[in-house]
């Protein structure tokens, strides 16, 4: 009889595998069975999500060495509260995304090849699992691969001449970031012979090849996360690609590649991860909310107004990387609060997007005059993930910029306070901006004809990021089996 | 020089190149093959890496890294090829929202 918990470990490749295995299976059945089967696959993944959560929460750190082979020569799968909080992001997001794109494909929808929507979701959905899961470096590197892959693809799934420059774009930015990313594995693995997460440290302390893989490894990764100034392919495929493939990328597989940059600066802090290097990626991300967010203000569109908030949001996660030494526990806090709340509220923001769009046949500014009254769940559930944008009171951002603006303080670097609440203003105008043109007085009464949808998807997304603050104690707790300080 | 470094030298200078040609390039097909060139050298500075080491042997784990690599590379290479024909179809069609050849 095994003791409970034995089984623990082996959830870990379960959340990698269960999704992939459904894609599989839903893109073998095809089109009339694809739905059913990935909604089923997804319906696992997010029980096993849950279940891992609850593992480390109850037992701690989980570990599975793949076949019973050990670093470094096996590849092992680890979740700590970090990686629990960001499996139950991509759940959840996962689950509405799943949800509306099931309510969004009705008979006689308009793309003919929707289908294949539900494989190629369960791939990245996989892939996105393994990359928050993977304790080796170059697994990392086919994780971040897998979820190019079918994330592009999906982009370009309207077969429209946009979606595919915007899926073309995204590829070679995908391609060059993964490529830079793996150059950087080989000169890693050349200094130290090992491709161990955990095992990086003491293996590359003071090699200059080492140093220089590692920063070819962080500079493939900024690519793929976005970080300004590698941004520039983001916005394009983030607002054309299909509403809820935009809600994934934004939500969730930005985030997946933060993840292993945060990792691996935590994994090398002796060896050249010190204070300049987290210095230069922050003051990127000062400049990428200053600048995203004059961007957002600037857009014409809904959705690029979105996907711009994305560039800002992601700068706060890297602004806050020089106070992450000196307290771990609290910046790890606020890294694990800002990431979920901001993927829930995003995913939110581009599902009510895509019902707006769909409402007002486009998504620019000028003519969705009065379609908040059209469609009020899609306005108020925009709404209700601003309060996440602002970084309101009971958010989760309002508890993670708190975190960053009094440790920032605490520790002198007055200037990360004064970005961070500085960005919540700016993000304000852009918000507000959004909501005056929706609810504003039509142009014309009666004009359209509604069309029998609803985000209802969107809106209690957008509720639990606003008010993730109630969560806390749960975030707290996994976040204790967490240790980002450096050893 | 040794012939490890003079690999790794070499496979440094086709990342350059594939990077370069990556960023430079605006067509579709240069930049699938910019991309293969990126993949090239980067596989042979992980080859370089399993002769660093002095030991008798070559060091066998980069050489399976590079496999896992050349699929990659490979499967990299037909979505590229596949957006681009598709791009390629729908600028030939009259309307913005062609490219239903599939």
């Amino acid at each position: 009889m095994a003791e409970p918990g034995a089984f623990a470990p082996q959830l870990l490749g379960l959340a990698i595998v269960v999704p992939l295995a459904a894609g599989a299976v839903s893109f073998a059945l095809g089109r009339a069975r694809a739905m059913a089967a990935a909604l089923l696959g997804a319906a696992a993944a997010v029980a096993l999500a849950a279940a891992v959560a609850w593992s480390v929460a109850t037992g701690g750190a989980v570990a599975l060495d793949i076949g019973s082979w050990v670093p470094p020569l096996g590849i092992r799968l680890a979740a700590d509260g970090l990686s629990a909080l960001f499996l139950v992001l991509a759940a959840i997001v996962g689950a509405a995304v799943s949800v509306d794109a099931a309510l969004a494909s009705r008979p006689g929808a308009d793309v003919a090849d929707r289908w294949l929507f539900w494989p190629l979701w369960l791939f990245l959905w996989s892939a996105v699992n393994g990359l928050f899961l993977t304790a080796d470096v170059f697994n990392a590197y086919v994780c971040l691969e897998l979820i190019g892959f079918s994330a592009v693809a999906l982009v370009a799934s309207k077969g429209s001449k946009a979606a595919l420059d915007a899926a073309l774009s995204y590829l070679f930015a995908s391609v060059l970031g993964a490529m830079t990313y793996l150059v950087g594995v080989g000169l890693v693995y050349l200094a130290s012979g090992t491709l161990a997460l955990d095992a990086l440290d003491s293996a590359v302390h003071g090699s200059a090849s080492a140093r220089i893989g590692l920063g070819l490894m962080l500079a493939g990764l900024v690519l793929k996360t976005a970080l300004f100034p590698a941004h520039f392919w983001l916005p394009t495929a983030h607002s054309s690609a299909p509403p809820q493939v935009s809600a994934a990328l934004s939500g969730v597989v930005v985030k997946s590649s933060y993840l292993l940059a945060v990792r691996l600066l935590v994994a090398a802090t002796g060896a050249g991860s010190g204070p300049g290097l987290r210095l230069t990626l922050a003051a990127l991300g000062a400049v990428a909310i200053v600048w995203g967010s004059a961007m957002a203000l600037a857009s014409q569109r809904l959705k690029l107004m979105i996907a711009y908030s994305t560039v800002a949001q992601v700068g706060y996660l890297f602004v806050m990387l020089p106070l992450l030494e000196e307290r771990a526990a609290t910046v790890g806090l606020a890294i694990a609060l800002h990431a979920l709340s901001h993927g829930m509220a995003k995913a939110a923001m581009f599902l009510a997007a895509g019902d707006i769009a769909d409402a007002a046949g486009t998504d620019r500014f000028d003519a969705l005059a009065g379609v908040g009254r059209e469609r009020p769940v899609a306005a108020l559930s925009l709404g209700l993930a601003g309060v996440t944008m602002l970084g309101l009171p009971p958010s989760g951002s309002f508890a993670a910029k708190w975190l960053v603006v009094q440790s920032s303080l605490a520790s002198g670097q007055w200037w990360i306070a004064a970005v961070v609440v500085g960005g919540g203003l700016l993000a304000a105008l852009y918000v507000f901006r959004a909501l005056a043109s929706l609810l504003a007085k039509p142009d014309r009464s009666e004009a359209r004809t509604p069309k029998p949808r609803t985000a209802w998807a969107a809106l209690p997304l957008a509720a639990v990021s606003a008010t993730l603050l109630l969560a806390g104690p749960a975030i707290s707790r996994l976040m204790a089996a967490t240790s980002l300080a450096g050893r | 020089m040794s012939a490890p470094l003079l690999y790794a030298l070499v496979g440094a200078g086709l990342v350059s190149l594939g990077a370069w040609g990556l960023v430079v390039r605006t067509h579709p097909v240069r930049k699938t093959v910019a991309a293969n060139l990126m993949g090239s050298g980067a596989f042979l500075i992980l080859v370089s890496a399993a002769r660093a080491t002095p030991a008798e042997r070559p060091d066998p784990v980069p050489h399976a890294l590079v496999l896992t690599g050349i699929v990659v590379t490979m499967a990299t290479t037909a979505v590229a090829l596949a957006l681009a024909k598709r791009r390629a179809a729908a600028s030939e069609g009259h309307s913005g929202e062609g490219a239903s050849d599939g």
